[in-house]
């Protein structure tokens, strides 16, 4: 089949890309790996007129400086995932990572990408949730940043302005214990991706959950309280972890071709349960 | 010598190097491209088409309606379907226009500009309630079509296109004497056969009138005289040409879009014009696999006879009945597959629904019938406190007895207790499946299978083997090299017969039907069979007439030349030997006359015994029937459902294995796309008829982190009364018990029955949730 007729940009700096937002930003589909807007296109279910593809601005950086890992917009997941810094101190990032896709799409698509997607199945939203992920936005009129639940605004919708461009997504290091894990069904995209930390903060424990692929937007729960008052036993905490979810989410709980109501409901718990099971471990 | 060698595939460097050559990256000189206009509703009268916008779009040749070809009806079986959508539109997805254009790029544009006004009519996607309804009629027409007397049996002023019934001993009579009645209901979603290469045609005419057609095809005899039926032509005034096909498993058994292509082509002059389908498009327009909703009843005794069995089969065809309807048949006729039972009643309606329509798939019809025969059968065992593997050891055909539709099974057939016991015995069969940690469960499952070529009585074979002048030979055959590696075999008995290398005989890989030997189809697991059984005919034609020329040169009776290592010569003096090479275009002497000319063997190869079916269902159809045995360990995830298969034991008797690697390549082959089946394969459609998954992302296929790393194949090898050395057919059957295989080893590990296929996470989550509660609690 033949892609619908587009019109290319390939700007050669940053400055560039900038004008090309600023000139007609809510028309333009950014690319980089191209994961998704090559399906979309495929599918008939996207019909850009202007692709900027950002692969030639040099955003192909991994930083880390005291404490703050920087991945910039270019970086693929393979990159990542042989990256050490990556795999000795961001181990729930590694480890979302590696569940994404397969190798050879790995080569092609970025982590910054299947964040700013912002799909019910983006897989690294759970690591960007907990390790205080930050979307760092760079305009004509300057830079900013939108960090957390904030720059989730709704299915497949970020805070990102049309004249913006995401040039990197920012994490702190948190010394915890993390782990991630996703559901895929009949389907090659999670039903439900699940991460859960627990770390100490001014001598308190705190044990969180993020999801996505429950409800229409990424959702974070505190479990701090509840694992407190469980004075340690676990299978207790975890029964309430997974009462808590069954009870919450029951009516925004989305359904879809890939799995019911129920059936995600259930899942998810489960997952949340088998997360939060390997984070309070001794 | 070369029987039961693995030799290396004859097609296989052209195709790791890449220049194996498919119609859909073929390019004619002068080649125009249609896109397929497809229809947006499921069910509805098409009350006008606007074709100006696309007519007029630069590069555009062409736009061809329903309208201008509505004289025109295509149908293997039941002639109900017009080549592009006229009067009325049956699913979504429906080609209802063609625009040609100059680049594919302007055809798929302009298509785009095609604008139809439907009046919407009320939709059924259920077969279900297809079957019941009489009000709402997808083939209001169904009583006036053109369709295979004899065969198949539409009912008129229904959407029943077929109805086939299976009957043998009293049925009523079966159940007065059960000692324990068990009942229950099954269902299989429809599928896709996801071959690598989409479909693709391409059609030209030439100035004498001649139809020249490429087509990725499986069977380009089939698609000549359908296509000569459906145009009021000649079969000599077409060509179907038919190189590498890129996988087909049923898909492309029979005739598709190569009519409409032809008469594309026709509308611009006879100018080449090629149709290749992207996936998607596949998904949408080109025919998949049945759906089925089974209901059986079976009768037994305490001590484990089965002594009745009932079933019907509503099997879901989508909007058009094509090769469906002989699948539903077969689905009947298979009965109780492997079981000697002496009272039998099985009816099976093949409906019209509006979806896309379905065609033959791997197992047809026998596919979809194991899942419920190998199902049921362990669940009467389970009911009965009884080893699944006894009751069916205590229940199978043995030598003597008959299969349901009547057809008698002796020892020609092979041994099916063998593989029973060979599956059972290498899979580790025990107890109750054990428990690996709190929420994770083992268990093991059996399953047995038979199948045969479902095909015409009178259908054939025919095969050429001629000598060239170096003494080299050239073997040709009707089948068609779709992945499943035939023509190799055929080469290697080409070799052995004649005595020479490998490397010294040749196979055309390519069909020409105006060239090619005829074969009936490339389907059914039939090929090797009857296509070997004719180049073997072949070959002893071919030896007759080198025996009558060097009785001559040798001065013997031609019964005293033997033809050996690729050498000729007397028995009472092998010394004075001639090379294939010198009698190949005849003999010459010294003096320059000649003794015979060019040889050239021809044969052909059937079953003059075979039999049409009779009212009941009964006669003898098959041609020859494979048994095996499926054995399969599973693990089960309780809380998410999750089924992963750890490994998998498969035997079959195939009667003699020519190439050794290609049958075990079958064998694995048809469990992998078993377990893909069995897990998650299905068109997921909505209630108005639109299909949500026509994609690879979300139309789960099986990969390879799936896939067992334990898989035994184990070949049995007692030879076929009929077949070639004794061979019998392989490609359909090693998948055939998989699916029942894996729900049997579910209820072995948590002692849950699953009755849908395939047994997604949530629907074996869901089973457990209702009848194992217990194992989920606090979950």
């Amino acid at each position: 089949m033949i892609l619908p007729p587009f019109k290319l940009y390939k700007p050669r700096n940053i400055d560039e890309a900038l004008e090309v937002l600023e000139e007609r930003g809510d028309e333009v589909v950014v690319f980089a790996g191209g994961t998704k807007i090559m399906l979309l296109m495929q599918w008939g279910m996207a019909r850009p007129n202007y692709i900027m593809d950002i692969k030639s601005l040099g955003l192909n950086h991994v930083k880390y400086e005291d404490g703050k890992l920087t991945v910039e917009a270019g970086v693929t997941l393979n990159e990542l995932i042989d990256n050490e810094v990556i795999r000795e101190r961001f181990s729930l990032l590694y480890e979302t990572i590696k569940s994404i896709a397969d190798d050879i799409i790995r080569n092609k698509a970025t982590l910054v990408g299947n964040i700013v997607d912002a799909a019910p199945y983006a897989t690294a939203v759970p690591a960007f949730l907990l390790l205080n992920g930050k979307a760092v936005l760079r305009s004509k009129e300057g830079t900013r940043e939108v960090g957390g639940l904030d720059f989730f605004v709704d299915i497949m919708k970020t805070a990102q302005k049309p004249n913006e461009l995401v040039i990197a997504i920012q994490f702190d290091e948190i010394k915890g214990k993390a782990k991630f894990l996703d559901f895929k069904g009949d389907s090659l995209f999670s039903v439900v991706n699940v991460a859960a930390i627990k770390y100490s903060q001014d001598g308190h424990d705190l044990v969180k959950v993020a999801i996505t692929g429950l409800t229409n937007k990424p959702v974070i729960v505190d479990f701090s309280d509840q694992y407190a008052e469980s004075k340690g036993n676990v299978d207790a905490f975890l029964r309430k972890a997974r009462e808590y979810i069954r009870s919450e989410y029951k009516t925004e709980v989305i359904a879809d071709a890939r799995a019911s109501a129920n059936y995600r409901l259930h899942v998810t718990s489960v997952l949340v349960s088998r997360t939060l099971e390997v984070v309070v471990h001794e | 010598m070369y029987i039961g060698k693995s030799i290396y595939r004859v097609d296989s460097l052209e195709k790791v190097t890449g220049r194996a050559l498919y119609v859909f990256d073929m390019e004619l000189p002068g080649m125009l491209y249609a896109k397929l206009v497809r229809s947006t509703e499921a069910h509805a009268k098409i009350k006008k088409i606007n074709i100006e916008r696309a007519r007029t779009y630069p590069s555009v040749v062409a736009v061809i309606t329903g309208e201008q070809l509505r004289e025109y009806k295509v149908g293997i079986y039941v002639a109900d379907r017009n080549m592009l959508a006229w009067d009325k539109v049956r699913f979504i997805g429906e080609p209802v226009a063609a625009v040609i254009a100059e680049t594919e790029e302007a055809a798929e544009r302009a298509a785009e500009l095609v604008d139809v006004d439907y009046e919407p009519l009320p939709v059924i996607t259920d077969p279900e309630r297809a079957f019941e309804e009489r009000a709402v009629l997808i083939h209001e027409n169904l009583g006036k079509y053109d369709y295979y007397r004899g065969y198949i049996n539409p009912i008129p002023n229904t959407n029943i296109a077929n109805k086939f019934v299976l009957r043998r001993g009293n049925i009523e009579d079966g159940f007065s004497k059960s000692e324990m009645v068990i009942e229950n209901n099954f269902t299989e979603d429809m599928m896709n056969h996801v071959y690598m290469e989409p479909m693709s045609v391409i059609a030209q005419w030439l100035p004498d009138g001649t139809l020249e057609i490429w087509t990725s095809a499986q069977s380009p005899f089939a698609v000549r005289y359908l296509t000569a039926k459906a145009l009021h032509i000649p079969e000599s005034k077409i060509i179907v040409h038919v190189p590498y096909v890129g996988g087909g498993f049923g898909g492309k058994a029979g005739v598709n879009f190569e009519p409409l292509v032809a008469m594309l082509s026709k509308m611009v002059g006879g100018r080449p014009v090629k149709l290749a389908l992207s996936r998607y498009e596949n998904f949408l327009a080109a025919p998949s696999k049945v759906g089925v909703r089974a209901w059986v009843k079976t009768g037994v005794t305490k001590d484990g006879k089965i002594i009745a069995w009932q079933a019907r089969y509503i099997v879901d065809s989508g909007g058009y009945a094509d090769y469906a309807v002989n699948v539903g048949r077969t689905m009947g006729y298979i009965g109780a597959g492997v079981y000697d039972i002496p009272n039998i009643y099985v009816e099976s309606y093949t409906v019209y629904t509006n979806k896309p329509y379905a065609t033959a798939f791997r197992g047809f019809g026998v596919l979809e019938a194991h899942w419920v025969i190998e199902r049921q059968i362990d669940i009467i065992a389970h009911k009965l406190g009884m080893d699944p593997f006894e009751l069916r050891l205590k229940n199978i055909v043995r030598p003597g007895s008959s299969l349901s539709m009547g057809q008698r099974v002796d020892k020609g057939n092979g041994d099916l207790e063998q593989c029973l016991k060979m599956a059972k015995d290498l899979i580790g069969w025990g107890k109750l499946g054990e428990k690996v940690d709190d929420y994770t469960y083992r268990g093991k499952g059996l399953a047995l299978s038979i199948k045969g070529p479902s095909v015409p009585a009178n259908n054939a074979a025919q095969a050429f083997v001629r000598l060239n002048e170096d003494g080299t030979i050239d073997v040709s055959i009707g089948t068609t090299e779709i992945g499943q590696g035939t023509l190799t075999s055929i080469v290697q008995i080409v070799a052995e017969e004649f005595g020479v290398p490998t490397d010294r005989v040749r196979i055309d890989t390519f069909k020409d039907t105006s060239k090619s030997a005829y074969t009936w189809q490339t389907v059914g697991s039939r090929s090797l069979f009857y296509d070997g059984n004719a180049v073997l005919a072949a070959i002893a034609d071919a030896k007759d007439q080198i025996r009558k020329i060097a009785a001559r040169v040798f001065n013997v009776e031609p019964s005293d030349i033997e033809i050996r290592n690729g050498k000729v010569f007397a028995r009472n003096n092998p010394s004075s030997a001639l090379d294939l090479k010198d009698i190949a275009m005849g003999y010459t002497l010294p003096n320059g006359n000649t003794i015979g000319g060019p040889i050239m063997g021809r044969g052909y190869f059937n079953r003059p015994d075979l039999t049409v079916l009779n009212e009941n269902g009964q006669g003898n159809p098959f041609p020859f029937v494979t048994f095996g045995a499926h054995a399969v360990e599973v693990e089960i995830d309780v809380l998410t459902g999750r089924v992963k298969v750890l490994r998998y034991v498969t035997v079959f008797d195939v009667g003699k294995a020519i190439n050794p690697e290609l049958v075990k390549g079958q064998m694995i082959g048809g469990t992998i796309m078993g377990i893909s089946y069995a897990l998650y394969e299905s068109l997921k459609f909505d209630e108005g008829g639109a299909l949500l998954n026509p994609n690879l992302i979300d139309y789960k296929v099986i990969r390879s982190n799936n896939i067992p790393s334990d898989i035994i194949t184990i070949i049995l090898e007692n030879p076929d009364t009929y077949g070639p050395y004794g061979a019998r057919g392989i490609g359909e059957n090693a998948m055939l018990g998989v699916a029942a295989a894996i729900g049997n080893a579910i209820y072995n590990a948590v002692g849950v029955e699953v009755h849908e296929l395939p047994m997604t996470p949530e629907r074996v989550w869901r089973a457990i949730k209702e009848q194992r509660p217990e194992l989920l609690e606090g979950w």
